[in-house]
This record gives C-alpha cells, sequence and structure tokens, in this order.
C-alpha cells in the first residue's frame, strides 16, 4: 500500500513545483489541479477517506478562487523568475540545506532506526541538531528585525 | 523511514520551496496548500496501521487540510487586494505596508 501512494505524492509534488514554475497561469492552475487530485487519489488509495474527500472539497474551493485570482491580476506571471540576488541565492541554499537536514535527522528518528553508537535511546537528537535549530531560529529573528528596519526607507 | 515519509517530505519541501523562493505572491500562497497537504500526509503516515489509517490521524489530517485551505483562500483574497492597492504582486514591492 506505501509505495503507490508514496509515487503518488512525489507526483502531486512535482505537479506543485510544475504550478509554481510556469509563466501562464492559466497552465499553472492546472498543474495545481492535478497536484491536489493525484494527493487526494493518493489518500484514497491509503485509506484515508476522509482526508481525500476533504482535498478533494479543498481542491473544488479553491481552484475556483485562484481561477478569479488569476483574472484578476492578468494572464501571465512577470515575476516568476529566480531572485538572483544575495538574499535570493542564501535563501535557495538554506532550502537545499534544510532538505538534507530534514532527511537526514527523519532518517535517524524513524522508529526502529538503529541507534549510534553510545547514544541512547532516549537521547536522539543530538547537540549539533539542537545548535542548528537554535542558529536556524537566531537567522529567522535577524531577517525579522532587517526587514523591520528597511521599513521606512 | 518508509517511502510515505519521504513523499511527504518531498510535498512539504515543495511548499517551502514557493513559499521561499517565489516572488509572486499568489505563488506563495499556492506554495503555502502544498505544505499543508504535505503536513497532512505526515500526519496520516504516523496513523497507518495494518488495517488502515487511525481515525485520530485522519481528523488531525483533515483538520489541518481544512485549515490550510481557509488561510489560504484569506490570503488569496488578501493578495487580489493588495494588486489592486498597489499595482502589483511582487511581495519585494511591498514595503508600504505597516502595520
Amino acid at each position: 500500500m506505501d509505495s503507490p501512494v508514496a509515487v503518488l505524492l512525489v507526483l502531486a509534488a512535482v505537479a506543485g513545483v510544475a504550478a509554481l514554475e510556469m509563466r501562464e497561469l492559466k497552465k499553472s492552475l492546472y498543474a495545481a489541479g492535478a497536484a491536489l487530485v493525484l494527493f487526494a487519489v493518493g489518500m484514497f488509495l491509503a485509506g484515508a477517506v476522509e482526508v481525500g474527500v476533504g482535498a478533494l472539497v479543498a481542491a473544488a474551493v479553491l481552484l475556483p478562487l485562484w481561477r478569479n485570482a488569476f483574472a484578476r491580476i492578468g494572464g501571465r506571471d512577470e515575476v516568476s523568475g529566480f531572485d538572483r540576488s544575495t538574499a535570493g541565492v542564501l535563501a535557495a541554499v538554506a532550502l537545499v540545506v534544510l532538505a538534507v537536514v530534514l532527511f537526514v535527522v527523519l532518517g535517524r528518528m524513524a522508529p526502529g532506526a538503529p541507534l549510534a553508537e553510545g547514544e541512547s535511546a532516549g537521547s536522539q537528537v543530538g547537540l549539533l541538531r539542537e545548535l542548528l535549530v537554535v542558529a536556524a531560529a537566531l537567522a529567522a529573528v535577524w531577517a525579522m528585525l532587517r526587514k523591520t528596519g528597511r521599513r521606512d526607507e | 523511514m518508509s517511502a510515505l515519509t519521504v513523499a511527504s517530505c518531498v510535498l512539504i519541501l515543495a511548499g517551502l520551496y514557493g513559499v521561499v523562493l517565489k516572488r509572486n505572491l499568489l505563488k506563495v500562497v499556492m506554495g503555502i496548500e502544498f505544505l499543508a497537504l504535505g503536513v497532512a500526509a505526515m500526519v496520516i503516515d504516523a496513523g497507518v496501521l495494518k488495517s488502515g489509517v487511525a481515525h485520530v490521524s485522519q481528523g488531525i489530517a483533515l483538520i489541518a487540510i481544512v485549515g490550510g485551505t481557509a488561510v489560504v483562500a484569506l490570503m488569496t483574497v488578501t493578495a487580489v487586494r493588495l494588486h489592486e492597492k498597489h499595482q502589483t504582486i511582487d511581495v519585494r514591492e511591498m514595503r508600504r505596508l505597516k502595520g
């Protein structure tokens, strides 16, 4: 049961990224709809019928709303290019690092994962990971303060 | 780590990509919806049993989807209103917003 559902969810993620990348907002809408429907089918296959129905209802609500919004702001996305400024590159790098850390931590925290040498069952969250969390929180505070300071410019 | 966990993480990261890197406010809103779907999938993954999915997990995931959808709908309307006011949908251009 696990693999077909996982494949559908990955396909939904791919459709989601396609929706985010497309310049034609109409095509973007179709891709977003595909992502929502793929997610709903995956949930049906997983046995979570309520969640599947919820996703379909969400699609029925959001797709007409987005269609209306796209019609109001114009048919094309004029600001979809990659932000090549320092902040944009830093954000992209941070996202990649977050993805790597997420998969590393999930691999260690998953039920039944083997413990590292010298690690007890009650302390799977190591000091390095805690430091990463603190660093991420400080970066967020710094970013907010910096943004707040710029508002008056 | 199950395949469903990895797929949920991929969906969450796709949503985060939209939230962090997109400048179009409506695309950011779309990213938030994908993020909510990924979180719901992860909750479902946590409640997978041999005979199906636990009812508690389904309830929590449903709340995540409904809450996410409501927030996204509200933000979509706000984005359209901001576009009408500022004539732009670029989040970097909206520095004139003050609380």
